[in-house]
């Protein structure tokens, strides 16, 4: 898993997010098909490479399996009809990093409700049927009771393991911003979760 | 770093562990496939021309006439009528469990919940699909765990577990699994004006959580197949007569697997013989044990003359199913009605999901030796992940008296689609599939088999 999260920052450099590509395998003509061959290629290249640490990202902001997997698939939707206005210096996944922050603002304004808590994977035996809400994480738990930036920024930092910079990046704020916004979600969660105890 | 950092890091990481690499779901690029090679692509929205209006809104309208003519004749029983059926006739009423929350509790801002699979059951009627109620497992009992239904689908046996208490005083998170109360057998009659009736059924055994129980019901209704044992325990067969409460025993001595009726073809039709397979369950679910789990390279299943007067499981007939080459063990063995032959799903998955192909076809074995005696019912399914309640493999439900037409859900164009396989073609309307909204209903209930009595 750890392996997951930490290509997230890995994807960095922009030579690096062409180069991985296969952008440079296809000739350079000007035809409709080669463009939508290589942005196919390159989109659905990128997907199979972080498809799993985004969707990871977005569950964990949303709580919502199903509504993070809708968000990841409108970001590399979006990435794939954007291709073309990308400058080829462009940071790929900063790219679709914001995009899913964006996407799961979204969701949280539009649904206007606290994420679902925890979901359970089903088990293979009429035992595992049975299925338990409760083990339960309570700093997840209390997380997802903080303000959405709040989340956002604890989520970047500690769970993409993002530095300041990029983190500011992904939210579309200051480096200071995330700084205090980070730490004044820490001094929530650690009030919140003394009151669980 | 402080505490809380390294705790909320850890926690995260194990909360994100729920979505696996699997369950990533493959990119769908919105216009990509309408692309034609060579084609530059089209700039902005098409502006037609005004003239344009008129003839579209004609076209459209000969299309709706079109479209109704083309859906009357589609629909079952508008248009030719199909061979006559090989299946005698459809069970009345089907029967399934629904997953809701036995326990809801908040503290401090925090949710704590327990659901389980079988919070009630819903009745149907298999024709038109209509609800005839729903049925919740009397107190303290709050999960079906267990269901079947004989032949004609007017009689259900259900088993009900007390499956998770909370004591008083304690924190909220702290739910016990009940570990004492044994399983209450209910029987359920759908009466003359199409009403549920529940009432309680004594049997002479008494299963405990844990146990892992299973049951079927013998055609005619008159006798209840139960198993329950194995996971280091003796396994053990049960065949108790509904009227008179005297049961049949077979027991093996510890064993590590787990006896398993399956939901479709336990019994034959003359209600002698009964097939049993040798299963690995899990008795304490985890993530690790889930991911641990592996299942038998072959199938075992047992075949039990219930007429005997019981005695060892091992007096009972072992047979051996092998997979074809690269296959899967067989799953959801289905014994025919006539005793000659068992039906099971084989198949070849590929990974990773989103660039794979499943495949696969139904097996069938001959019940007197073990050996494959035919394959039919090819399928595929094509890189795209299962949805919820969506299987890349058929799902049998009900089979004809020498398993030569089935109905089951067939994965057919990344769908699982209600399906007659006759020999080895395949529709998907016309006789003997129920008509109108009942269609749906049992579709949807035939996607959870181990939660459907029909």
């Amino acid at each position: 898993m750890e392996g997951d999260v930490a290509h997230l920052s890995d994807f960095t450099g922009p030579a690096r997010a062409r180069s991985t590509g296969p952008g440079a395998a296809y000739p350079q003509q000007d035809t409709g098909h080669v463009e939508v061959s290589r942005a196919t290629h390159a989109v659905t290249t990128l997907y199979q490479s972080h498809a799993l640490g985004l969707t990871r990202l977005a569950f964990i902001i949303l709580g919502d399996r199903q509504a993070a997997e809708d968000v990841v698939q409108d970001a590399f939707c979006g990435l794939f009809r954007a291709w073309d206005r990308l400058p080829d210096d462009s940071n790929v996944l900063g790219y679709l990093r914001v995009s899913v922050v964006n996407g799961c603002r979204t969701v949280i304004r539009r649904n206007k409700r606290t994420p679902r808590s925890l979901a359970v994977p089903p088990a293979p035996s009429a035992e595992a049927s049975v299925l338990v809400g409760e083990e339960h994480r309570a700093a997840v738990a209390a997380l997802r009771r903080l303000p959405p930036r709040q989340r956002e920024a604890l989520v970047l930092r500690y769970f993409a393991d993002l530095p300041e910079q990029e983190t500011a990046a992904a939210m579309g704020v200051s480096r200071g911003t995330v700084k205090s916004t980070t730490a004044r979600g820490l001094a929530a969660l650690g009030r919140m979760l003394r009151e669980g105890q | 770093m402080s505490v809380l950092e390294d705790r909320l890091r850890s926690e995260l990481r194990a909360e994100s562990d729920l979505i696996t690499p699997e369950s990533i779901v493959p990119l769908r690029l919105t216009g990509d496939t309408e692309r034609v090679p060579g084609v530059p692509r089209r700039r902005g929205p098409r502006q037609w021309p005004i003239w344009m209006i008129p003839l579209a809104a004609a076209a459209a309208a000969a299309a709706v006439i079109a479209g109704t003519f083309a859906i009357a004749h589609a629909l079952p029983g508008s248009g030719p009528r199909p061979a006559s059926p090989k299946l005698a006739s459809l069970p009345a009423y089907y029967a399934y469990t629904v997953q809701g929350n036995v326990y809801n509790y908040r503290s401090h801002g925090t949710q704590y919940s327990a659901s389980v699979t079988g919070r009630y059951l819903k009745v149907r009627d298999t024709v038109s699909g209509k609800l005839l109620g729903r049925v919740y497992p009397p107190r303290p009992y709050n999960n079906f765990n267990v269901i079947a239904t004989d032949a004609s689908g007017t009689l259900f046996v259900l088993g009900a577990m007390h499956d998770f208490e909370r004591n008083a005083n304690t924190p909220p998170k702290v739910l016990a699994r009940s570990s004492r109360t044994p399983m209450k057998f209910l029987e359920l009659r759908i009466d003359a004006a199409r009403r549920p009736q529940l009432s309680s059924l004594l049997l002479p055994v008494t299963v405990t959580p844990g146990q892992q129980p299973s049951i079927a019901l013998s055609p005619d209704g008159t006798r209840l197949a139960l198993t329950f044992g194995g996971g280091g325990q003796p396994a053990v067969l049960d065949v108790i007569s509904l009227g008179t409460g005297r049961a049949r025993r077979w027991v093996s001595p510890p064993v590590a697997w787990t006896p398993v009726l399956g939901p479709t073809g336990a019994w034959t039709a003359d209600g002698k013989t009964l097939a049993l397979q040798e299963e690995d369950v899990i008795r304490t679910p985890s993530r690790q044990a889930a991911r641990n789990w592996r299942p038998h390279a072959t199938a075992l299943v047992y075949l039990i003359d219930t007429r005997a007067p019981g005695g060892t499981l091992a007096a009972g007939k072992l047979l051996v199913l092998r997979p074809p080459a690269h296959e899967s063990a067989p799953g959801q063995v289905v014994l025919t009605p006539d005793g000659t032959k068992l039906i099971a799903v084989t198949s070849k998955q590929a990974f990773p999901p989103w660039g794979g192909t499943s495949s696969g076809q139904l097996s069938v074995y001959s019940a007197r030796t073990g050996t494959m005696i035919q394959r039919r019912g090819p399928w595929t399914w094509h890189g795209i992940r299962p949805g919820r309640g969506r299987f890349a493999r058929p799902v049998i439900a009900l089979s004809s008296p020498t398993g030569s037409q089935l109905i089951l859900l067939y994965p057919q164009h990344n769908e699982n689609t209600l399906s007659v396989l006759t020999g080895g073609s395949l529709r998907t309307t016309g006789s003997p599939l129920p008509k109108g909204a009942g269609y749906q209903e049992l579709e949807d209930a035939l996607s959870t088999p181990d939660s459907l009595a029909w």
